[in-house]
């Protein structure tokens, strides 16, 4: 079989070679460096005792273990972990879901403006958001708590509302899902085939019971499957408990593991704790994204493939058109224009005091929190890291998927439908864990601390949402259209080259786009892995808030949303002359 | 010119059973023939033609395109499509919607080695576009074009490079009917002014008549009947390469002789055989368009294979009519440009040489593995 084909009688001959990939073999490797590895990583650190790296030598111990799960504060820490990721999915859902639907199957005015709409606070930091929220809700000098204190005479000078509670942390993580999901959920909305519905209707069956007989049951599970999804991204949310956690008091995983991988001057290293922890959460992401999956699977058995532009018949609103656009604008006033505009205000400030009356006197207006910014430090170092790692992993993430989408779809395989399963993995794996897992792999490695450490981090975080957006892409794309150019005499890569990635072009750029602003705007990974050498504009603007000087990153944070929104919009531009060419 | 050898795929997709999109497939195409692959919907046609472009590997046999061989299961040998040198048409002709039209015709000729020159290149797809009536139409982007046009800037891209062998997968599918009758004679007098060998899979028998030098009937991934347009149409081999052409009586009998049939009809003489026994059940193949009509006319000398019959109903087709003749309780179709009174008695002759006899049953079976 193996022995040597009589080729040299036939000089222009290849050997057959359907079963060597060494593009996919080089693409499962890169894989399982970004995903598996960090995690044996994990596993490793866990078991070893204090001052022990994951590979040093030396003894294994199940102490860390014994330390995390006993701990006093072990209890507090998964019945408030459960209790934000639960609740925050509780209310978001139904919200997302009503938008949604307003969206794609009503009259409402605007809706066609609800993309643009959605993408803007979807690319705001979460962080920004939270110190709005603190600035307006802060129990003492919160604006809405000063205001309302006035209006209703009370002068306990404290209250009504404190943003520093559970349900401060629930309620604007609530806001911060709520744009995502919306979009996960018009997409389980248009997946459904309205003839399905339409059919109802015709056969006599009231809107009311239509929904109720075919809409609700054909789309639960799409909605549960976003739901789940969803919880296992509120085990993962570092920044909004760290902005908010340590003054309420309450402390998540993700925010234990953060604060136990601080180093402090009296112990040494102890990876093993926030390890330990690390393994809890990704239990708990595995788990989710089983019940994930499984649901998953079902939807598809329902999904039905409608017509090219079929759209279902619009539902009338009447008169509550205007009460569903309120509360779409009422949403985006609290998601984005309130918290925005008072870190506007606080960032002219010299002193933060509220934007009250009574302390007009007291407001010092200054230029200096942005003068300061155009020094060299924020400039010329960290703004310019945060551009540089955005900038790559953005490129790095969608040329990796695009090529993993079209090995996927063009060459399936064994070896292809690995590649499919680890390049998803990251959907099991709270972000927080994943850099982690890292940081135990690379810390005491040259490479730790450099931007290029980040940069991988954030491909492995983009690599399953990347995936999914080029694998769809892909399949959209005839096959014949490739086949024409190798027939023409073009060879795989010219042929991957020419015709599949510049066709891809559009929903590459959108793909790019998207991990761009969201790298951008990301704090957990540079809270989690970046050090001296590689400081982003995320950790100077929290340094800055630990420090107490709110003006300061509130300044930075205006920038850094300023520069998200030109993103944006420049680039939702190109990508529509690109389609439209 | 194409030489396909015992050539076989099969796919599997993970827990569903095997398919054998091809089983034991020859095929020789000379050199200049138009030759045309015909075949039910998923019969291979596309997959065979695929296997020849390079763009599938078939899992056993041979194919050899001008005496090099190209792809060989046993010798180990596989060509890579861009270096087997074909022109090839796609079924959604796959015109590449970033390019304009000069880019989409261009691109096989940059791929030529040595180099061609980029006036020899614009003067080439000049040349490609007049053959195909598109002279000018360079710089237009394709997006926008029609149907017909796509088709043949398609049909332009393949011939660019001047290929010996041309491949088409129902290339005219996507027209309508009038635009197709057109693009036909377009293609076949092209094929035969530039002298190319063309592979050409269709599922419409008229287009296949029309175009083929020689035609292969598949069925399920086997070849039933290669040959002309009249040897499967006056002399199917197999029932189902019958049925293909055209409406056929099927009338089911027992050999009384060697050349005799007992039918429902009455008793049919039919061309000699030697391999079937007397008393064997067979099933009788009689085209309407060989059914004759002969007015009652009284004192006429019975023929062989004469019956009387009457003219149960009667569809009106406009350039020919078919008439139901009851024969013995069977309804025969008649196809005639006469017309005869519905209701009336008539007599009815069929050519011993027009009656094709098979065995009973074979209609229905599945064609077994090993291709004859
Ligand atoms: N990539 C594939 N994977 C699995 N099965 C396939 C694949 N390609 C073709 N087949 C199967 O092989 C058989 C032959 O398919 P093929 O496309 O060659 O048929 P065809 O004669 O071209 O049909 P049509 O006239 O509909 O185009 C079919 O049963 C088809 O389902
Ligand atoms: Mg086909």
């Amino acid at each position: 079989m193996g022995s040597t084909p009589g080729a040299h009688s036939q000089p222009a001959l290849f050997r057959l070679r359907q079963f060597r990939q060494p593009g996919a073999l080089s693409v499962l490797a890169v894989l399982v460096v970004l995903v598996i590895v960090p995690l044996f990583f994990m596993v490793l650190a866990s078991f070893r005792p204090e001052g022990l790296l994951p590979l040093d030598p030396g003894p294994f111990t199940v102490s860390p273990y014994l330390e995390a799960f006993t701990g006093a504060d072990f209890r507090p820490i998964i019945r408030d972990t459960l209790l934000y990721a639960g609740l925050g999915v509780l209310f978001a859902l139904p919200i997302a879901f009503v938008f949604a639907f307003l969206t794609e199957r009503t009259d409402m005015p605007l809706r066609n403006s609800m993309y643009v709409l959605m993408f803007v606070p979807m690319s705001t930091p979460v962080f920004a958001t939270a110190l709005g929220w603190v600035l307006l809700l802060g129990p003492r000098g919160g604006t809405v708590n000063v205001y309302l204190r006035a209006l209703f005479g009370i002068d306990s000078g404290e209250g009504p509302f404190n943003i520093f509670s559970m349900t401060g942390l629930v309620f604007v993580h609530v806001l911060g899902i709520i744009p995502t999901m919306w979009l996960f959920l018009t997409a389980v909305l248009r997946q459904m085939d309205p003839a399905l519905e339409e059919a109802a209707l015709a056969s006599g069956a009231s809107r009311w019971q239509v929904l109720r007989t075919v809409t609700a049951p054909l789309m639960r599970p799409g909605v549960a499957a976003v739901g789940i999804y969803f919880f296992v991204t509120g085990l993962e949310s570092l920044e909004l408990p760290l902005a908010l956690g340590p003054t309420a008091g309450i402390e998540l995983l993700s925010t234990k593991i953060f604060f136990s991988l601080l180093p402090s001057a009296d112990l040494g290293v102890n990876y093993g704790i926030p390890a330990a922890f690390g393994m809890l959460g990704l239990a708990m992401g595995v788990l989710g994204s089983l019940i994930y999956i499984r649901l998953v699977r079902q939807t598809s058995q329902f999904a039905v493939i409608t017509g090219k532009g079929y759209r279902p018949r619009l539902i009338a609103l009447g008169r509550w058109k205007y009460v569903a656009l309120g509360a779409v604008a009422l949403f985006i006033l609290m998601k984005v224009v309130l918290p925005f505009a008072i870190l506007l205000y606080a960032s002219f400030l010299r002193f933060y005091v509220p934007p009250v009356l009574e302390f007009a006197a007291d407001m010092r207006w200054t230029l200096l929190h942005y003068t300061r910014l155009l020094d060299y430090r924020f400039f010329g170092s960290y703004f310019v890291n945060t551009l540089i790692v955005a900038v790559e992993a953005a490129t790095l993430t969608m040329l990796l998927v695009s090529f993993i989408g079209w090995l996927v779809v063009r060459r399936p395989s064994k070896l292809t439908d690995l590649i499919n399963v680890v390049a998803f993995m990251p959907l099991a794996i709270p972000g927080v864990i994943s850099t982690l897992a890292l940081f135990l792999m690379f810390v005491g490695t040259p490479l730790y601390g450099t931007l290029i450490l980040l940069t991988l981090a954030f491909v492995a975080r983009y690599l399953a949402f990347g995936t999914r957006l080029m694998h769809s892409a892909m399949l959209q794309l005839h096959q014949e259209l490739e086949e024409a150019s190798q027939a023409s005499g073009a060879n795989n890569l010219q042929t991957f080259i020419r015709i599949t990635l510049r066709l891809l072009i559009p929903a590459f750029l959108s793909g790019w786009l998207w991990v761009l602003v969201h790298a951008a705007k990301d704090f957990s990974v540079a809270l989690l892995l970046a050090s001296a050498g590689s400081v982003l504009v995320a950790n100077i603007v929290y340094e800055a808030f630990i420090g107490g000087h709110f003006n300061e990153s509130a300044a930075m944070l205006v920038v850094l949303i300023t520069f998200n929104l030109i993103f944006v919009v420049a680039g939702r531009k190109v990508i529509g002359q690109s389609i439209a060419q | 010119m194409i030489e396909i050898r015992g050539l076989g795929k099969d796919f599997q997709r993970a827990g569903e059973s095997v398919v054998h999109a091809l089983r034991t497939v020859d095929v020789t195409v000379e050199r200049g023939e138009f030759f045309v692959l015909l075949g039910p919907s998923g019969s291979g046609k596309t997959t065979l033609l695929r296997c020849v472009a390079g763009l599938a590997v078939p899992d056993r046999g041979e194919i050899v395109l001008d005496g090099v061989t190209v792809y060989s299961g046993d010798k180990r040998i596989l060509v890579p499509p861009e270096r087997r040198g074909l022109g090839m048409v796609f079924q959604s002709y796959a015109i590449w919607p970033h390019m304009t039209i000069l880019e989409n015709v261009a691109l096989p000729l940059t791929q030529k080695r040595p180099r061609l020159g980029k006036a020899e290149i614009r003067e080439r797809v000049a040349r490609a576009l007049a053959l195909v009536g598109l002279e000018g139409m360079e710089g237009r982007p394709t997006p926008l074009l029609s149907g017909g046009q796509q088709q043949r800037v398609a049909l332009a891209r393949s011939l660019a490079t001047e290929p010996v062998v041309l491949l088409m997968d129902e290339p005219l599918s996507n027209l309508d009917a009038r635009l197709r009758e057109e693009v036909r004679k377009e293609i076949r007098s092209l094929a035969a002014r530039l002298d190319i060998t063309t592979l050409y899979v269709t599922h419409d028998q008229v287009e296949a008549m029309e175009l083929a030098d020689r035609i292969a009937v598949m069925h399920e991934g086997d070849i039933l009947q290669q040959g002309s347009p009249e040897e499967l149409y006056c002399r199917p081999e197999d029932p189902r390469v019958a049925q293909f052409f055209g409406s056929t009586n099927w009338i089911d009998g027992r050999m009384r002789d060697k050349d005799a049939v007992e039918t429902a009809v009455g008793c049919l003489a039919v061309p000699d055989s030697d391999t079937r026994a007397i008393g064997d059940a067979v099933v009788v193949a009689v085209r309407p368009e060989d059914v004759e009509l002969i007015p009652d006319a009284p004192g006429a000398v019975p023929e062989e294979n004469y019956f009387r019959g009457r003219v149960v109903s009667n569809v009106f087709l406009g350039d020919h009519r078919v008439y139901t003749i009851e024969v013995g309780g069977f309804p025969l179709l008649a196809r005639t440009l006469a017309s005869v009174l519905v209701g009336g008695d008539i007599s009815v002759r069929i050519p011993r040489e027009r009656v094709c006899v098979f065995r009973a049953g074979s209609r229905n079976e599945i064609p077994s593995a090993a291709g004859s």
